[in-house]
């Protein structure tokens, strides 16, 4: 699958929106999200990102979530396993479905970086940022991206 | 894909553990750091703005108020200048009225104020802070350094009033000042005075000062009373004219009471 230009220009705008208001609620708030984290799972289960953009927007994440470098693209890998393997019935679910299921995967996405920020000594998840970004944030990230960036048959371009 | 993914896992390990070890985590923290400050003074200063411009405003309301308690203030100090000015007249006025006591030796002589009030302008009419217990009795001459005031028209206990030669129920008889024509003077209000009965041959100019005779045991002889202002001739085989009087009532202070020693 290729993206158009268009396509592209609508992401990087959504991007650089998320990336303001991260920053924004992060350094006037004291609840930390990762909001481009969301993204990147939303993006990562929708297969609405390519992977380089995959990449990109996870070493971006991790600049501006003060992570150390490569632990967003490392989740999103391991994640990466169990998206492949359930896509399918990802697919055939309805919205409340697909809304449970991206919060459990942004469980796991927590857990994961839990364990690399107890490697690391860089623990810095608190509970009221982990029950925000799950009840409140998945879901308003999901639609965002539904409306905003779900490909319709004519942004499509098949290469097979 | 699987491979790939594999390789990226160790990329990504390898990124984690050199971000961890070396000086990029330093720097990233300090950019992060100053970043995160730049932002969060940007933010102070836009939830502040409103603070500032009430700040501002509570600022303007206390300039504001004090600017007024500062005008009343210069207000009441430039009062007190006046006053202090007026002192000093005062005590110019009392020094010359204290020369006159020296002069009529038929005459008893008491200081008053005079008490300028609405009074004055509408009867032509003053009061003075003396009465019947300072022993002012009624038909006695007031005067000041100046000239002819007026003559007691009534007194009480702590107070008296005074005719004005310019109230029209005040005569008095005149001569210029080489005693040479006598004439009759009456007040026409206004602030000014008539003299009637002048005869034709008297030269009588404008400007010219007519003072007392000294033949009515009221008034001291030679005491100025008017100015002659204007000169015309009457029907009646005389001329007559018109006068201001000598003494500035809007500028009275002190005045001296004279009462003849032989009544």
């Amino acid at each position: 699958m290729q993206q158009n230009k268009k396509y592209a220009f609508k992401l990087s705008i959504l991007v650089f929106m998320l990336i303001i208001v991260e920053i924004a609620i992060n350094s006037t708030s004291l609840i930390y999200l990762d909001i481009l984290g969301i993204f990147l799972l939303v993006a990562l289960i929708n297969k609405l990102c390519l992977f380089h953009q995959i990449i990109i927007i996870s070493i971006i994440a991790d600049l501006i979530g003060k992570w150390y470098l490569g632990t967003h693209l490392f989740t999103l890998i391991l994640l990466s396993f169990i998206v492949d393997r359930y896509y399918n019935f990802y697919k055939i679910s309805n919205l409340f479905q697909k809304n449970i299921f991206i919060i459990l995967l942004a469980l796991v996405h927590f857990l994961i970086m839990y364990i690399v920020g107890v490697v690391v000594h860089n623990n810095v998840i608190d509970l009221l940022s982990i029950v925000t970004e799950i009840t409140i944030l998945c879901p308003i990230l999901f639609v965002i991206s539904y409306k905003l960036l779900y490909l319709n048959p004519t942004n499509i371009f098949y290469d097979e | 894909m699987v491979r790939l993914k594999l390789w990226l896992l160790c990329i990504c390990i390898i990124l984690i553990l050199l971000d961890k070890f070396s000086f990029i985590n330093q720097y990233r923290d300090y950019l992060a750091v100053s970043y995160q400050k730049k932002i969060s003074s940007v933010i102070h200063k836009i939830v502040n703005y409103p603070k500032l411009i009430l700040l501002q405003s509570a600022e303007q309301n206390n300039l504001e108020k004090e600017n007024t308690e500062l005008k009343k203030q210069i207000e009441s100090y430039s009062i007190l200048l006046k006053q202090q000015n007026n002192h000093k007249q005062d005590v110019e006025h009392f020094k010359a009225l204290g020369t006159l006591l020296t002069l009529y030796d038929n005459y008893s002589i008491l200081i008053a104020r005079a008490i300028i009030d609405i009074n004055y302008l509408i009867n032509d009419k003053v009061l003075i802070d003396q009465g019947s217990k300072s022993n002012i009795v009624v038909g006695s001459a007031v005067i000041n350094q100046n000239g002819v005031i007026g003559q007691i028209s009534f007194t009480s206990d702590k107070i008296s009033q005074v005719t004005l030669i310019t109230n029209p129920n005040f005569q008095i008889y005149l001569q210029t000042q080489n005693g040479k024509n006598k004439m009759l003077a009456q007040g026409i209000g206004g602030n000014s005075l008539i003299v009637k009965y002048i005869n034709k041959d008297v030269k009588i100019g404008i400007g010219d000062i007519l003072v007392t005779t000294g033949l009515d045991d009221v008034y001291p002889a030679d005491l100025p009373v008017a100015r002659v202002k204007k000169v015309f001739y009457e029907n009646n085989g005389f001329n007559s004219a018109i006068c201001d009087p000598v003494v500035n009532f809007n500028k009275l202070q002190f005045i001296a009471i004279l009462k003849n020693a032989a009544k």
